[in-house]
């Protein structure tokens, strides 16, 4: 039965080796000149101060956990859309359940103060 | 709930006292002492005075108060046995609950005085109504497992009571060592009660004694031992915690640590002889094992005797007592242990009064020179003047103790040795149409111990009261009598310690007590088994003996001369024989040893191994790793590996357990089927498999003829005439005799035992038998397999042995190969020759 | 329509949640939330209670429903046990949190959340369900056991409890997996059909049983899968030690019998000797050693109660490893476990909260040296407990430990073997169980000890009368609850 994934394991594998190949054919074949600048990091152009280790605000999370379940939220949404029809009512009466739930749930965490900044 | 208008007093014998417990307990607590005293004490009264009640009223039978269906124990396929709630009294159990309220009663008034000055006087009265309820209830009970939530009760009620001083550590360690040593009883009698639920399925003692039929089935499982020996067994062990006996009779000694009032109550009349009241109650299964009884008879004299030797050497008042509580305890099982349970129950009613008045005599005498927890005998002395009436009441308890004629004491412990004298003489003891034998050596044995423990029985009971009350004052208190209330218990228990042996006396209107009791339990001996006098003779001499020492030896003495008289011996006895150490190491120790690793483990243990050893590991992982490392999260992740790889290790490798079978002329293999699991087997050796590659499917095969190993057979011996499962003989070339255990004791031919005449060996493939036996011709016979020969009432068969290479492949291709030998017919389970062993 | 009636104590949770939240968030005034959710968890208690009396197996529910979310009588046994932890340590909680001015709603409301997620869960019909089940009960733990965010221990058993959580969920989620490689299947009726047809790789089916079995072990807490539970239960807040030692055991037990029962009940796999029968004997053995001798040098009372909970889990892998031979009685007697079990250390810890009062938190024995003599009919439940918790009868321990046993004993072999060593080992108990009792009744605080000073509060007591009334009534009457535990242990062989 492990001969049905074979291709899977395949596939990794090719992925795995031609990544490894193009990274280092870049990195021995092609020309090195290195300035200062060149080795600072991409900052989009700001100079960069400070060390690496800052300890970006709490809020960055919460802002980005509700980001991920509305990003799930709007994932879930197209595969039913999709096949709306053919789940008739119920289809859309689980559909409006999971909805409401995540619609409370905003409204609380909208209302306790999550998505202001400064509180 | 229904009942006559008599039964509901059971109820009310047994709840009075509860309600006592609940008001003063819960509601007085900061109510004056005189509301306190007055509830708990007339709770127990309502208590005795039901009690009474329904005893009178018990004609012929039994009363009985029926509850509710309590639950039902299940068996398995929807069937169960039903556990009423329900009370019962019968001469039994109404002596008991008589005794116990009328004592009880006694005792709460006592302690009214004795605990005058306590502070935590409400909490005491309420702890010790609660003990006279659980009391009633294991008395009162009609089934064994409402008899075990009373058996329960008192212990716990006990060791509150042991710990209720608590101004130094060892009463608690006194009360905590009470309760386990009680719990480890409990799970005797726990596994008792599953025994006789499952053979009789019933709990109830009405129907048990109707159902004791049921263990007349001489054969049962458990180590050789008959249902009724195991049963017996499992019930006198827990009587052993509970009464006190050797091997578990250490906690008693230590109880002693609670109010004088309580031992007495406690630890002397009441709770310590629910174990004689349990096998009284069981006596109907008791009386079916020789072998349970024997141990019974010897357990109890031995402890009779060793406790009585220790306490002739205690010093203290009340561990005197203890002890002597102990050895007493002993008499009434070795009673048992003749299956004499009325002369136990007897002694158990008697020594009530003796042994309760004697702690509350010692109780008046601490409270008269203010002694804390134990008087202390070199400090005592010549309190006769000042105590009146404690001093004489105590000497009424002591002759009784001691066996003086005509006072309590001495009828019932006349009836242990008339007893034992009895079985002495008689092996066959007739039990319900059952015999019932005991070795007349253990019969003698215990008389012996039994008169040794007589004799310091008399020694001790003199020597307290010489040491309290006579002689010069060994003490600078000024005593003084206590009030009327300690009176009053001490002069009726006195004229209870006199009159209460006649009571057994055959006079008109008293015969009513002893013959309805042993209408109930089931006595093995009848009732005029006598020694003739040799029994009285034997306990009146301890005592002459016995009290003559003591009042040589003590009589205006100011020193204790015992300890350098006996020496050495004293030093030992002292220490109680070095049990308690001995106990410390054997059991404490070790437990209190694995704790601590156990506990070390999660800490430090799986650390030390996974991650201290290879330290290159330590340096591996961040900071916060290693901050959380001191909190162990990554070994417990660590342990959960392990535990993982240890419950995969589990089916790595497939278990084979092969059964070989035998129907009629057919041999089956039999091997378990299981998830994953096929078989290949290879009969014969030879090398190729029967069955070819391994099959799922295989469950049963059977051992065709070819699985026969050339030169090998193997002799079967059919010991009955028809049909027996008959007894392998495994022979090789070198001659062996047969005995008596191969043949079977029909065909040893009498004046034959020991050396057998047959020799029997294997020679090309072929048994070879020479009989040799008297009378006869030497003989010599070749048996070749299928063929049989008949010696005497034996029939022997040659048979060919085969073998089989059984294999077995789990569903990871792992194989487990057991390789065997068993002959084509033999009993069902052949012994299996040739381990397992694994091949990846 | 019928669906939603049949699963309305499931309902009512989500329902009502939802809207305390809202209520919560909006309202102008404080909201009693304590108050809210604790009358949710009644009311769920009743109907799931009504159900069981009533109809407890609903039939011609639709198969979307039942597919997914088991709607028998073991289902509203769960559901009963399940609440009525619940309500015990949300009770506690209300006197708690206030007392110790840690008052904040969202604890109630993680809480609510939790209990939801363990019903699901005790009902999963499915693997999938079953692990969204186990994630919304365990998240919502996590987040209850952080909530004291400026306490260390907290938050170090908040991440103890979180990393090895999800290691755990991890290794059941592979075996869950595993399984559905093996048979194509993710409901328990499929993999089980799928095995007993023989279309099942063997191979992979051992597999799945061994990773879910770890990942079950660990959530009941039983050895060598315990490691986390006396820290995680000492670093949580009382009021949610009381609810994760029993609200997160039994509804992972009661997964545990579906998943077992169901798709590991095949009678090859159930073999006595080849089976898992001998397996998880030998996890019940190891927990009872561990628990029970753990539990001996603990001082702490929270440490103490988690090593009884591991030696509890091991008594009722006792009762698991006797299914195959009694399935009714060994599934009775599991069930009707769990209500004792919840009784007693729901009580304990509710006796627990009671004693303390601000600044002043019983925490080891020596706290609550005395307080018997004090307060003797406060101090009442907790000696009551732990009576319970040892099996003393006529409590609700008693009759829990001798129904297991006794399954164990008509198994025979090595299982009596098993029930006897149980028996010795809850002896053992009494020397930490009773050292309680001992330090509330009959012993005095040393001079110039700091003694407990009980709070007063209307919710802890209720929880305590609650309690004590279970544990008592279950002793002295426990026809009617084994008589209910047994129509739902047939729930899951019809």
């Amino acid at each position: 039965m492990f001969s049905a994934y074979l291709p899977l394991f395949l596939m990794v594998a090719v992925a795995i080796v031609v990544a490894l190949v193009l990274w280092s054919a870049a990195t021995f074949l092609g020309p090195k000149n290195p300035t200062p600048e060149k080795l600072t990091p991409y900052e989009s152009g700001a100079d960069s101060t400070g060390t690496q280790g800052v300890r970006p605000s709490v809020k960055f999370y919460v802002a980005a956990i509700l980001f991920v379940i509305f990003d799930v939220e709007a994932v879930f949404l197209y595969p039913w859309a999709s096949v709306f029809r053919e789940l008739g009512w119920l289809g859309l009466a689980e559909m409006l359940t999971f909805l409401v739930v995540l619609g409370v749930t905003l409204a609380y965490a909208w209302k306790k103060g999550a998505l202001e900044w400064v509180k | 709930m229904h009942g006559t208008p008599l039964a509901i007093a059971l109820l009310v014998a047994v709840l009075a006292p509860l309600a006592g417990a609940i008001v003063s307990g819960l509601f007085l607590r900061n109510a004056p002492k005189k509301a306190v005293s007055l509830v708990s004490v007339s709770a127990v009264f309502v208590s005795f005075v039901a009690a009474a009640i329904a005893y009178v009223g018990l004609d012929e039978g039994s009363l009985r108060f029926e509850g509710y269906r309590w639950f039902t124990i299940p068996l398995g396929g929807g069937q169960g046995v039903p556990i009423e709630f329900a009370l019962s009294m019968d001469a039994l159990s109404g002596m008991m609950a008589v005794m116990v309220a009328g004592i009880a009663t006694l005792i709460h008034l006592f302690s009214v005085g004795y605990m005058a000055e306590e502070e935590s006087y409400a909490r005491y009265f309420a702890y010790l109504n609660l003990f006279t309820f659980a009391m009633q209830l294991l008395v009162l009970a009609a089934n064994l497992p409402l008899l075990f939530v009373g058996w329960e009760g008192v212990g716990l009620c006990s060791y509150l009571l042991i710990g209720f001083w608590h101004q130094n550590l060892a009463y608690e360690a006194a009360a905590r060592k009470a309760f386990i040593v009680n719990r480890v009883g409990d799970v005797a009698v726990l596994v008792g009660m599953f025994l006789v639920a499952s053979l009789t399925g019933t709990l109830d003692f009405e129907a048990l004694s109707q159902r004791a039929g049921v263990f007349d089935v001489p054969a049962f499982g458990v180590l050789g031992m008959t249902a009724a020996t195991a049963v017996s067994l499992l019930f006198f062990w827990g009587a052993t915690a509970k009464s006190a006996q050797i091997p578990l009779y250490v906690w008693l000694p230590d109880a002693m640590a609670g109010p004088t009032p309580v031992s007495a109550l406690i630890h002397a009349a009441t709770m310590v002889t629910s174990g004689v009241y349990l096998s009284a109650r069981m006596s109907p299964i008791f009386v079916k094992s020789s072998a349970a009884l024997t141990v019974i008879l010897l357990v109890g004299a031995a402890t009779a005797l060793l406790a009585g030797l220790v306490a002739l050497t205690q010093d203290r008042m009340k561990k005197v007592l203890a002890f002597s509580t102990v050895s007493q305890l002993g008499f009434m099982f070795a009673a048992v242990g003749v299956g004499a349970f009325s002369a136990a129950m007897f002694h158990v009613f008697t020594h009530a009064f003796f042994k309760a008045l004697l702690f509350l005599g010692a109780g008046s005498v601490m409270h008269a020179v203010h002694a804390h927890g134990d008087a202390e005998l070199d400090r005592l002395g010549g309190l006769r003047k000042a105590l009146p009436v404690t001093s004489l009441t105590f000497l009424v308890g002591a002759l009784s103790l001691a066996g003086v004629p005509l006072l309590a004491g001495f009828f019932s412990k006349e009836q242990i040795l008339h007893a034992l004298f009895g079985a002495a003489g008689n092996a066959q003891l007739a039990a319900g149409g059952v015999a019932v034998s005991i070795p007349s050596w253990a019969a003698t044995t215990a008389i012996v111990f039994l008169a040794l423990a007589a004799l310091s029985t008399a020694f001790y009971s003199l020597k307290l009261y010489l040491r309290t009350f006579t002689g010069e004052p060994r003490h600078d208190a000024e005593p003084h009598e206590g009030g009327l209330e300690m009176k009053l218990p001490l002069v009726l228990l006195a004229v209870g310690a006199v009159l209460a042996g006649y009571l057994w006396l055959p006079a008109e209107g008293l015969e009513r007590f002893a013959e309805s009791l042993r209408a109930v339990v089931r006595d093995a001996l009848p009732v005029e088994a006598h020694g003739g006098a040799l029994p009285m003779i034997v306990g009146l001499g301890a005592l002459a003996i016995g009290a003559g020492l003591a009042v040589a030896l003590y009589k205006g003495k100011a020193e204790d001369p015992l300890p350098a008289k006996l020496g050495a011996f004293y030093r030992a006895a002292y220490q109680n024989f070095g049990v308690d150490a001995l106990y410390d190491r054997l059991f404490v120790r070790p437990v209190a040893a694995i704790s601590r690793f156990v506990r070390s483990f999660d800490f430090e243990t799986i650390d030390g191994l996974f991650v201290g050893i290879p330290s290159g590991l330590a340096t591996v992982g961040s900071k916060a790793v290693r901050q959380l490392q001191g909190s162990t999260v990554h070994s417990h992740a660590l342990g959960m590996v392990v535990g993982l790889v240890l419950v995969f290790g589990y089916f790595g490798y497939p278990r084979l357990e092969v059964t070989i079978r035998h129907e009629g002329a057919r041999t089956v293999l039999e091997v378990p089927p299981s998830f994953g699991y096929s078989y290949r087997v290879d009969f014969g050796g030879d090398g190729t498999y029967e069955t070819g590659d391994f099959r799922a499917d295989l469950t049963a095969l059977a051992v065709p003829p070819s699985a026969a190993k050339k030169d090998r057979v193997v002799l079967l011996v059919h010991r009955e005439p028809l049909d027996s499962e008959p007894v392998e003989v495994w022979l090789d070339e070198h001659p062996r005799e047969l005995g008596e255990r191969e043949l079977g004791a029909d065909f040893i031919p009498p004046g034959a035992r020991g050396a057998l005449p047959i020799m029997a060996w294997i020679e090309d493939g072929a048994v070879k038998l020479r009989t040799n036996l008297p009378g006869d011709e030497p003989e010599e016979r070749e048996l070749r397999p299928g063929q049989s020969h008949r010696i005497g009432a034996a029939r022997l068969v040659a048979t060919g042995v085969a073998f089989a290479r059984v294999e077995v492949k789990n569903a990871f291709g792992h194989v487990t190969v057991q390789e065997l030998e068993f002959p084509f017919r033999g009993r069902a389970r052949t012994a299996v020759r040739g381990g397992s062993r694994r091949i990846p | 329509m019928t669906a939603l009636f049949a699963l309305a104590p499931l309902v009512l949770l989500l329902v009502g949640g939802l809207l305390i939240m809202l209520v919560d968030a909006f309202a102008k005034e404080r909201v009693e939330v304590s108050a809210l959710v604790s009358t949710l968890l009644g009311a769920s208690f009743v109907v799931a209670a009504g159900s069981l009396l009533a109809d407890p197996n609903p039939s011609g529910l639709p198969a979307e429903i039942t597919r997914y979310l088991a709607v028998d009588a073991t289902g509203y046994f769960t559901d009963v046990v399940l609440t009525v932890a619940a309500l015990i340590a949300t009770l506690a909680a209300g006197s708690y949190l206030r007392e110790h001015e840690l008052e904040r709603p969202e604890i109630y409301l993680l809480l609510l959340l939790s209990t939801f997620g363990a019903m699901v869960l005790a009902r999963a019909a499915d693997l999938i369900v079953l692990f969204i089940g186990l994630e919304t009960m365990s998240l919502a733990v996590y987040g209850m056991i952080a909530m004291r965010r400026n306490n260390a221990r907290s938050i170090e058993a908040a991440t103890k409890y979180f990393l090895l959580g999800s290691f755990a969920a991890a290794i059941f989620l592979f075996g869950a997996a595993l399984l559905y490689g093996a048979t194509g299947g993710t409901s328990i009726a499929a993999i089980r059909d799928a095995i007993r047809g023989g279309h099942a790789e063997p191979a992979l089916v051992m597999l799945g049983l061994v990773f879910t079995l770890a990942g079950f072990a660990f959530k009941v807490a039983a050895a060598p899968f315990h490691g986390w539970a006396p820290d995680a239960y000492e670093g949580a807040m009382i009021p949610v030690t009381g609810f994760m030692s029993v609200v997160v055991k039994a509804a992972a037990f009661a997964s545990l019998l579906r998943v077992f029962t169901g798709v590991f009940g095949d009678p090859l796999l159930m073999h006595p000797t080849t089976g898992w029968p001998t397996l998880v004997a030998a996890l019940a053995l190891l927990s009872m050693l561990v628990g029970n001798l753990g539990a001996l040098g603990q001082k702490n009372i929270k440490r103490i109660l988690a090593f009884s909970g591991i030696a509890h889990a091991g008594y009722v892998l006792v009762g698991f490893a006797s299914l195959h031979a009694v399935p009714e009685d060994a599934t009775a007697a599991i069930l009707y476990y769990f209500l004792a079990y919840a009784g007693g250390t729901g009580l304990a810890l509710a006796s627990l909260v009671a004693f303390g009062s601000k600044g002043l938190e019983a925490v080891d024995v020596d706290d609550l040296v005395g307080l018997g003599k004090r307060h003797p009919l406060l101090a009442l439940p907790m000696a009551i407990a732990m009576l319970s918790l040892l099996g003393i009868p006529p409590t609700a321990g008693f009759f829990a430990k001798l129904f297991l046993f006794q399954a164990a004993a008509q198994a025979g072999g090595i299982f009596a073997w098993l029930a006897l060593a149980g028996v010795a080992l809850s002896v053992v108990s009494g020397f930490y169980y009773l050292r309680i009792v001992v330090a509330l009744y009959a012993s005095e605080p040393a001079e110039g000890a700091v003694v407990a000073r009980p709070m007063r509060s209307g919710y802890v007591l209720l929880a305590m009368v609650f309690g004590s009334a279970l544990v008592v009534k279950l002793g002295v009457m426990p026809g009617l609850y084994l008589d209910l535990a047994l129509e739902a242990g047939r729930g899951l062989f019809h």
